[in-house]
């Protein structure tokens, strides 16, 4: 019961009677109650009692401290690099919220853009350099016929694919059977650099996860040694 | 002023030593040692029953404090270092909880250097009752959960109010004076017949 009132009907707790030795109650409070223990035995009793505890434990007295506990040098040495890092400690949390949010991101988009490439940014890629192609057509249909069979070099990926289908739709006849290899050629080395971006992602996902690990771990670390230091 | 000049007539200004210790002056920080030492000595003591023990939780206290001056924010700065050397008594606490060789529920009274004698010495046979008193009430001390035993010693020991000490607990008010009523009914309870030897003179 923790109503203070009408005690005439309920026991007091000990917290009021409590809380009367320490003159912690309201003036109403403690009139009520100062009523209600006038007439009560067992709380009266019980107030003494209370009261006898309070006062010997207030007669214990004071211990000398048996030494300094001065700081020396050499014991502020150890402690003094942990001195400073009340503003850091506190922004680390936010710090790896803000970087647990850009990870999502990170993730979201890569999904994202991935999702996407495989079928429509490599088909772009491809359809932009066949209109480029048409465009030089007129002028280099001769040397790109010629060309079409030599043209697999990794650095000439984007001409090979140029150059594939003018050789076959232009020339028919001696380039046609080349035509096939020069064209997957050309595939494989347009996916070559798909899949090293992927790799960069990857590689931008560990870093990330790698940093947001490390900002939680410190944090943790701060927030656990600051919060067994009580502060 | 980082070099607070300890002056005999009056108490230093605390603001100011904190305000030192917090730039990294030592010597402010040792001035505020030297103006709090005997209560969180005290402290300790009360709350580990060993004056061995609560010379370490005290050392361990004043080092935490000084290591994180940092992040006291607050005007009062004895309830602040209270916390701090709470929390030392119950890492000690902790560690005896791992070493079940030392019991808590099994403090031996007088066993392990009691508090010092108190200074007018009105007799030896007067001073060995009183001593046996004291090692009673500590005793019952040990007997109540952590919680209960700091703020029963914060008030009735230490005289701190029920704010303050609401401040070294960092709890609310309700909280304290619910855990000061417990304390002292817990040792109502346990200091029982004892109780008419112990406070004879004071029981009304």
């Amino acid at each position: 019961m923790k109503k203070l009132f009408a005690f005439g009907h309920h026991r007091p707790d000990t917290e009021a009677l409590s809380a009367l030795l320490d003159a912690r109650l309201g003036a109403a409070q403690a009139a009520a109650l100062d009523a209600h223990v006038a007439g009560c035995d067992a709380c009266r009793g019980r107030l003494a009692d209370l009261r006898a505890v309070r006062d010997a434990l207030r007669a214990m007295p004071d211990a000398d401290a048996p030494r300094s506990f001065r700081l020396r040098a050499a014991d502020v040495e150890r402690a003094r690099p942990i001195a400073a890092p009340g503003r850091i400690a506190r922004a680390l949390p936010l710090v790896s919220a803000a970087a647990a949010a850009a990870f999502v991101v990170l993730i979201g988009a890569g999904i994202y853009a991935r999702g996407g490439s495989t079928s429509s940014s490599n088909a772009l890629t491809a359809y932009n350099s066949r209109q480029a192609d048409s465009a030089t057509r007129a002028e280099s249909a001769p040397e790109g016929a010629a060309q079409a069979p030599a043209a697999p070099g990794p650095a000439s990926a984007g001409k090979a694919i140029d150059a594939t289908p003018v050789a076959g739709v232009d020339s028919a006849g001696a380039t046609a059977p080349k035509a096939p290899d020069a064209t997957a050629e050309a595939y494989g080395a347009a996916a070559a650099p798909v899949s090293k971006d992927d790799h960069t992602d990857l590689w931008c996902y560990a870093a990330a996860a790698a940093g947001i690990v490390a900002a939680s771990t410190a944090g943790a670390a701060l927030y656990a040694r600051r919060k067994r230091a009580g502060i | 002023m980082m070099h607070p000049s300890p002056e005999p007539a009056g108490a230093p200004d605390e603001a100011a030593l904190v305000r030192g210790a917090r730039d990294g002056s030592l010597d402010a920080f040792n001035a505020l040692v030297e103006l709090h030492q005997r209560p969180a000595y005290n402290l300790c003591l009360r709350m580990l029953g060993t004056s061995a023990a609560a010379e370490d939780a005290t050392q361990d206290a004043f080092l935490s404090a000084f290591r994180h001056i940092g992040s006291f924010q607050g005007s009062a700065f004895r309830p602040w270092l209270m916390r701090i050397a709470a929390n030392a008594c119950l890492d000690e606490l902790r560690r005896r909880g791992r070493r079940p060789a030392v019991s808590l529920d099994a403090p031996a009274p007088g066993a392990d250097a009691p508090p010092d004698p108190p200074d007018a010495a009105p007799g030896p046979e007067a001073l060995a009752l009183r001593r046996e008193q004291q090692d009673v009430i500590q005793a019952a001390l040990l007997l109540l959960s952590p919680d209960q035993r700091l703020a029963v010693i914060m008030c009735d020991l230490q005289g701190f109010a029920y704010e303050e000490i609401a401040v070294a607990m960092r709890t609310s008010v309700g909280t304290v004076k619910s855990r000061i009523a417990r304390g002292r009914e817990k040792l109502r309870r346990e200091l029982g017949a004892k109780m008419e030897r112990i406070t004879g003179t004071h029981r009304q």
